[in-house]
Order: C-alpha cells, then structure tokens, then sequence
C-alpha cells in the first residue's frame, strides 16, 4: 500500500488532503510542522511527501532542504502546498528540487491527478 | 439504577468517537465537494475574463458540471446567436439532442429548473428515453432572458438532490454571464471587421471619386461629391472620347450605404463604357439599362442618370435624363430653367426607349446637374431646398467661375441645413461654357 506524508499545521487542509487521499485507498500519515514531518519520514517511510510552505518550527522550505540533503529522500516525489503561489516561493522551492506545486485551495481532482503522476 | 463498568464506557465512548468519526468524514467530504464547486465556479468566471472562445468555455463547463454532479453525462444548449438554431454540447445522438431540446423548450419558458429522478418523474408532454433514468436541468438566463440550459443525467450513485439543483444553478449563472461576455466579444470582433472593411470601402470610393476630371477647351467642368454616410450611391464621370467629344454622366443608385456603393461602383463603369462607345447619349443610357437591368431588379435597385455628350467642335451638349433629378441649364443672360427627364431610372424596364435633346454650351452658358440629395435637403421646419431656390441660386451666382459656384451652391445648402445631419448623398457637376 502507498504511503503518503501529509505536513500542514492547519487541521482542515489536513484533513481534507488526507480524506481525498484515503478515498483513493493509500494510507495516511500526518506532520503538524517540518520538524515533525522529518521525524515522521524516519519512522514512515513514506512514498510521497506532502509539505505546507508556511508551517511554524520548521517550515516547508526548511524541511524540503533537509529532506533532499539525505540521500535516502533525494528522489522522494514531494509536493509543496502554498497559499500565494507566488513566483519566489515556486522558485525557491524549484531551485530545493521540490517535483510539483499545489495552490491552495486546490481541487480534489487536482491532487488525484497529480498523485496519481507522481506515483505512477 | 446500575452504574456503567469502565469496560462498558470504554465501549461505549469508543463507539461515540467512531460514530463522531464518521460524521467528521461526512463533513470533510460535503466539505470537499462545497470547495469543488466554488472553484469551478471560480475557474469559469476566469475563464470568461481570459475571454476563451465560447466553445472552449463551454466545453470546460460541461466537463465540470459532469465531474461536480457525478452524472453520467452533461449537457448545454443554447441558441445559436449567428443562425437562431439550438447548438447542443457537447454533441449527442440525434434522440439525446432531440430530447434536450425539448427540456431547453420546457426549462427556458417555465424559466424553473425540470428536475426527476426516475422516468415517471418528467412532465407529461415529455417522451422518455429507454436509457435515461435522471436528469436535472436548470435555465441559463443570457442578456435578461432564459435562452440556455445547463443540465445532467444519470447520476452515478443515487438521486440527483437540492444540492445537486443549488450547483447547476450557480453555474449556469455563470455560465449565463459568460455566455453573454463571450456573444459581445463576438459581436465586437464583427463590428470592428464591418467597420474596417467600411473604412476601405470608403477609402476606395473616395479614390475613384477623386481621379482629376478631364480638361476640355472652351468649358470649365467641376464634379463635387459629399456622400450621408461612410460610402453612397451617388457618383459622377467624365471621359473625352476617342473622336474628342466628352462623355459624362450624373448618376445616384437608390438605397445608401454599402449596398448602394456596390451597385455604384459597377454602374458607374457601365455608364463609361457606354458613354466611350456609343454615338448618342440617349444611346448611352439605353445601353447601361441593358447591361444592368438583371441585375438592378434582381436585388430590386434602380439608378437614376443624366448622360451627356459635348461636342467642342459645335459647342453643343446632347442630353438624355433617366429619371434623374432636372438639371438646370442656363444661357448666356439667362434665364435657368430645368432639364427634366427624358425616360425612367435604369433597372425599371428591360426598354428603356430613352428620347435625348441637345442645347448650345458656349461662353457663359451654364449646365448644372445634381443628385436629389441636393434639391431634397431639409431646413428647418422639414422644408425642402427645392428647385425653386436652387434655379434662383445659378441665376444669381452664374458669373461665378464653376468651381466656385460648386462651392457657393454647397455652401447655400449647409446654411439651409443649419446643421442637421445630411440625409442624402449630395452630387453635383457643373459645365460652363468659356471663352468667346
């Protein structure tokens, strides 16, 4: 079964990012901020990340960084969310080897269909 | 009353948090479904603002109505704005268009959405397809006025529902705006296309127009020409023959604007051609009705004309007037009097059978011939200019060389107008004898 690591500190978009994963049958495993979204990647092993930009602690960016700097995660498919879209976030995020970005609010067919490419 | 043990509220609390638990995966789905919905109504107010073509917009409306209210199919058919026909989307088998035509018939005159979840459910006037079992549609008000409709069938899972209905209806608002969005960009685009073809169409006219007049010894010949709107019917032409004579002609094609223009342009090289070929100016004009006359009463024109033909070897002007307005010819020491026709317009009858007369064109005698949009001007009170004053103006000004004349007798009419806008075309072309 895939396993995909969702980190957010809003309850509602995780919860809802974790509702439309779940209906398409992988398993969820939850992160509050980037510190714990690299905690959880230890102990998960999870097939996909999902990580929130803004996040307190460690935020996205940060997580993002650290994650590619262990060999381990460096092809890791990992999706950014961001709530602007902004150019400088989506370039930072580039130039960090992130593999695709999500506006929020997104469409639920969105995140399907970009899961679905990225664990393809 | 006996006291729960910790196991039976161990149980029991574990039975509410699943029950709480799935009331939470109910609201997160509603809730995810809620967001779909704004976004795609979001989606499809961008898209009108990026002004998709409106096949591309509805073909993305259909799409996400289909994926938003889990239906097997959806479908808009609104009136076409080019022909008036109903265009059905996406395009469907010729029983699904004919049955959603009917549901735009019923929806756009009850202006209330047709909702049934089973055959039974349709209005009575309804005849049900074997393989529709649902279907929700709801009116799309364009320009203030039920003319589209938005619709689904067959859902997936169970009934279509309110919610179903509150959806289709926030779309088809939308997807009534863009409708309208898209209709005036349209219809921009073609004003903008008629109105730059107007402009060259004008620009050509006026070209021909201004070719110079030939110069001729022993006449002064002026043309003027101020069409009512961008292009006119009216025109005029002069050529000096091969055997020296000078072949001209005043002419106006009922109607106005481009249609009148066209007509111009190909009379006005009928009238040359017979005016270089034929010996008589009656002749002239029986020629052209011969050549136009097909056509004219095809698209139910006619043209009226005064062809002339000048002899500078005798100083005599043949003439021949097919239902043009009289011209005014004017003597030496005067007095003006009218040139009146000497048959009908051209394009009337397949015969024309025109009479023609000459007069003498030498010094100081004058020839003046206008279009009605000069005689028929209006002043105040809708008084007509007439010919009354228009006799008296060449008497009182006829020792005026003939350009200038052309630009009193322009002049006279502007103050007679006292600004109102032009009605007619307005044409003149004056010949005046010189010399001694």
């Amino acid at each position: 079964m895939v396993t995909v690591l969702v980190a957010d500190d809003d309850a509602v978009s995780r919860r809802i990012l974790s509702h439309i994963i779940s209906r398409m049958g992988h398993s969820v495993v939850s992160a509050q901020n980037g510190r714990e979204a690299l905690e959880r990647l230890e102990d998960s092993s999870p097939d996909l990340l999902i990580l929130d930009l803004a996040m307190p602690e460690v935020d996205g960016l940060t997580a993002l960084k650290l994650a590619r700097s262990d060999e381990r995660y460096r092809t890791l498919p990992i999706i950014m969310l961001t709530a602007s879209g902004l150019d400088r976030d989506a370039r930072a995020a580039r130039a960090e080897g992130v593999n695709e970005f999500l506006t929020k609010p997104f469409r639920s067919q969105e995140l399907v269909d970009m899961l679905e490419r990225l664990l393809a | 009353m006996r006291l729960m043990t910790a196991g039976e509220i161990q149980v029991d609390l574990a039975a509410e948090v699943r029950r709480l638990e799935a009331e939470l995966d109910q609201m997160t789905s509603e809730l995810i479904g809620v967001q779909d919905q704004l976004l795609a109504v979001f989606d499809l107010a961008r898209a009108a603002r990026r002004r998709l073509s409106l096949d591309a917009v509805l073909i993305n409306l259909v799409a996400e109505v289909q994926r938003l209210a889990g239906a097997e199919l959806a479908f808009i058919v609104l009136a076409d704005p080019r022909t008036g026909g109903l265009v059905c989307h996406p395009p469907v088998a010729e029983d699904l268009r004919v049955f959603f035509e009917a549901v735009h018939r019923w929806t756009t005159t009850s202006a209330a959405p047709l909702v049934a979840n089973a055959p039974t459910d349709l209005p009575g006037d309804f005849n049900a397809l074997a393989p529709l079992h649902s279907i929700v549609a709801v009116p799309a008000t364009v320009d203030g006025q039920s003319h589209a409709v938005v619709g689904v069938v067959n859902r997936h899972a169970g009934d279509f529902s309110a919610g179903t209905v509150k959806l289709l209806e926030a779309l088809s608002e939308q997807a009534g705006g863009i409708v309208e969005t898209s209709l005036r960009h349209e219809q921009a685009l073609v004003r903008e296309r008629l109105e730059r073809e107007m402009e060259l169409a004008a620009g050509m006219q006026a070209g021909l127009m201004a070719q110079p007049l030939p110069r001729m010894p022993g006449i002064e010949l002026v043309g003027r020409y101020r069409p009512a709107a961008e292009v006119g019917g009216d025109f005029y032409d002069a050529r000096v023959r091969k055997d020296g004579q000078l072949s001209f002609a005043v002419a106006d094609v009922s109607g106005k604007g481009l249609p009148a223009a066209m007509l111009m342009g190909i009379s006005r090289m009928v009238l040359r051609a017979a005016g270089l070929l034929t010996r008589r100016a009656a002749r002239v004009l029986d020629q052209s009705n011969i050549y136009l006359y097909e056509d004219l009463t095809e698209v139910g024109n006619f043209v009226t004309a005064f062809a002339g033909l000048y002899q500078p070897r005798t100083r005599m002007l043949a003439y021949a007037n097919a239902g043009h307005s009289p011209a005014i010819y004017r003597p030496r020491g005067g007095p003006a009097r009218l040139l009146e026709a000497t048959c009908l317009p051209l394009g009337v009858v397949p015969d024309l059978l025109p009479g023609d007369d000459s007069v003498p064109l030498g010094p100081e005698d004058l020839l003046v011939v206008g279009t009605d949009g000069f005689t028929e001007a209006t002043g105040v009170d809708e008084q007509l200019f007439g010919y009354e004053r228009f006799i008296h103006l060449v008497d009182d000004r006829a020792h005026l060389p003939a350009a200038i004349l052309a630009d009193e007798l322009f002049a006279a009419i502007d103050r007679f107008n006292t600004g109102r806008p032009q009605d007619d075309d307005q044409t003149l072309m004056i010949i005046k004898g010189v010399g001694e």
